[in-house]
């Protein structure tokens, strides 16, 4: 297309340099982290694997990974379950409200995520407005305690905060299933619930999978939300651990160690929802 | 029939007022007159934002984001265009490689991109500055504007370039007259986009930062200490600033003839995301 090669190789080497320098070499270098260990509260280069085995030995990282999951897990479940009642009603029920739901998600989806993390604090807490509300409407005498400094309270914040994600995600896979096909299989006699379960969740199969696995993984990493609205024990995940490890203790090599233990923890979390859902007829039993 | 789509509406109204109840509440709060943070409120007033503007620390933290960003908008806006460019003109092994692995940076958690970079300072002994700040919001934003640029000059005709050829045209001039301008407006969308980005990333700055404190970190080192209202509208800053950078490029882009719709960007963004 009149474009040349050598222009070309001067077209991706930026590009290609902020991967290699800002991505791979730094993430190698965490990796060489993990077999290093502490001297001193010096880094001494050697290769050990006394860090992984303290992580997977220590009966208090299986706590935070429990608490980890027990976070990350209704995170992503809520939210893309959240998301695509939205992106099901936009792409499929919304007549003249579509266009302005569209831009109500997409400017939430550019709001700011230390905003939604600090007014759920001012929304929960026992003077907050949700209790204040509450109060005045008398459905309860006093305050409730468990919407602030709880498992629960990151859950909300995180769903509240991952939902335009979700539904835009959900929203461009959905608007590309042709509008007859759920009429069609109404007409040849499936019942509404037999629509969604055998037609309509099947085609967005991937995106609810994708979608699913990245708030996984962006709820697990998340290290501020657990800290300003978990709890002592609900604050204890593993973006937690490990942003205090490399950020405040400075472990490095124990904290690298954490990271890459989640990312296999993360590979089991992918392995297992790919086969529930093939299970469950949502994605193909054979990858294309 | 007509209950179950109630139940649809319901719900979907239900999840709308849940998306926006924590923004409308920072904002309400940040022009709140009174200073408890319970509802009702007392009359609006710009008193926090006089308050936070005469706080040295947060003029700086606003200066640094300012720049971070602005900064950001510019690199990002350089690399990923020259890279989306290479991607749709001339599709190879490496480029598609390359492709695939400009998702990379969105996909892993930020915490894993902070924590790598910190290695990487640490090997290297590089001092935490802004360089590394921007070095950081490069990294996840880039792979926006590729997204952004790729999805503009894929669904784009072709031919008006072989045709300003056939009348003459040398490649240069191509290049200025036809295809810049008609991928001008996603390449400016996709900037705005990197500083909406940058302006309230937290996530990556907290560990490529040292002693400069962005407003994000500004509002982080806040939430330590008890509930502060003035921290609404910082906080009503960070949403603020990003809304209007999106708001006033969506209207001058409005305001010129231009083929490609004004909301592109966004909506480019919402089918590739």
């Amino acid at each position: 297309m009149g474009v040349s090669r050598r222009l070309v190789a001067l077209l991706l080497t930026p590009f290609g340099a902020l991967l290699a320098f800002g991505v791979v070499v730094p993430a190698a270098m965490l990796f060489a982290f993990s077999f290093f260990h502490l001297s001193l509260l010096e880094l001494v280069p050697g290769f050990t694997l006394d860090n992984y085995r303290k992580v997977v030995s220590t009966p208090l990282y299986r706590t935070y990974a429990v608490n980890t999951f027990l976070i990350a897990a209704p995170t992503a479940l809520l939210s893309v379950i959240g998301g695509f009642v939205l992106a099901y009603f936009l792409a499929f029920r919304a007549r003249r409200s579509r266009r302005f739901l569209l831009i109500a998600i997409v400017i939430a989806f550019m709001g700011s995520y230390l905003a939604v993390v600090y007014s759920w604090r001012t929304l929960s807490g026992e003077s907050g407005i949700i209790n204040s509300l509450l109060q005045a409407t008398h459905v309860t005498h006093a305050p409730v305690g468990f919407l602030l400094f709880s498992r629960i309270a990151v859950v909300i914040a995180e769903v509240n905060f991952f939902l335009p994600l979700t539904t835009l995600v959900i929203f461009s896979s959905l608007s590309s299933i042709p509008p007859g096909l759920e009429p069609a299989s109404r007409d040849l006699g499936a019942s509404a619930w037999t629509t969604l379960r055998r037609i309509t969740l099947p085609l967005a199969g991937n995106a609810l999978f994708g979608a699913t696995l990245f708030v996984f993984f962006l709820s697990a990493g998340d290290y501020i939300t657990p800290v300003f609205l978990g709890g002592i024990g609900s604050s204890a995940t593993f973006g937690t651990l490990i942003a205090d490890q490399l950020g405040t203790t400075l472990n490095y090599p124990l904290g690298a160690a954490t990271a890459f233990v989640m990312f296999v923890l993360f590979a089991v979390v992918v392995v297992v929802l790919r086969a529930s859902m093939r299970a469950g007829g949502l994605l193909p039993r054979h990858t294309r | 029939m007509i209950g179950r789509s109630r139940l649809l509406g319901a719900a979907v109204i239900a999840l709308v007022v849940f998306i926006w109840l924590p923004l409308v509440v920072v904002l309400a709060f940040a022009f709140n007159g009174g200073s408890n943070l319970s509802w009702p409120l007392h009359g609006l007033s710009l008193r926090w934002f006089r308050l936070i503007f005469g706080d040295e620390a947060f003029r700086s933290g606003l200066k640094a984001s300012a720049i971070a960003a602005f900064a950001t908008a510019l690199v990002a806006g350089t690399v990923g265009t020259t890279g989306a460019f290479a991607f749709a003109r001339r599709p190879s092994r490496l480029s598609s490689a390359l492709e695939s692995g400009s998702r990379i940076p969105v996909m892993l958690p930020p915490l894993f991109i902070g924590i790598a970079l910190v290695a990487a300072m640490k090997t290297f002994a590089i001092d935490p500055s802004m360089w590394t700040i921007v070095t950081g919001h490069v990294i996840v934003t880039t792979p926006f504007v590729i997204l952004i640029v790729g999805a503009r000059l894929r669904n784009y005709d072709v031919t008006v370039e072989q045709a300003a050829r056939d009348l003459g045209a040398t490649p240069q001039t191509v290049l200025r007259r036809i295809t810049f301008p008609l991928v001008a407006p996603s390449i400016l969308g996709a900037m705005v986009v990197a500083f909406a980005i940058s302006f309230d990333e937290v996530l990556i700055t907290n560990f490529t930062s040292g002693t400069t404190q962005t407003l994000p970190l500004f509002v982080l080192s806040r939430l330590h200490r008890t509930i502060d209202p003035s921290v609404n509208a910082i906080a009503a800053i960070l949403l603020l600033v990003p809304w209007l950078a999106v708001g006033i490029t969506l209207l001058w882009q409005r305001t010129r003839p231009s083929r490609s719709s004004a909301a592109a960007p966004a909506e480019e963004l919402a089918r590739a995301a």
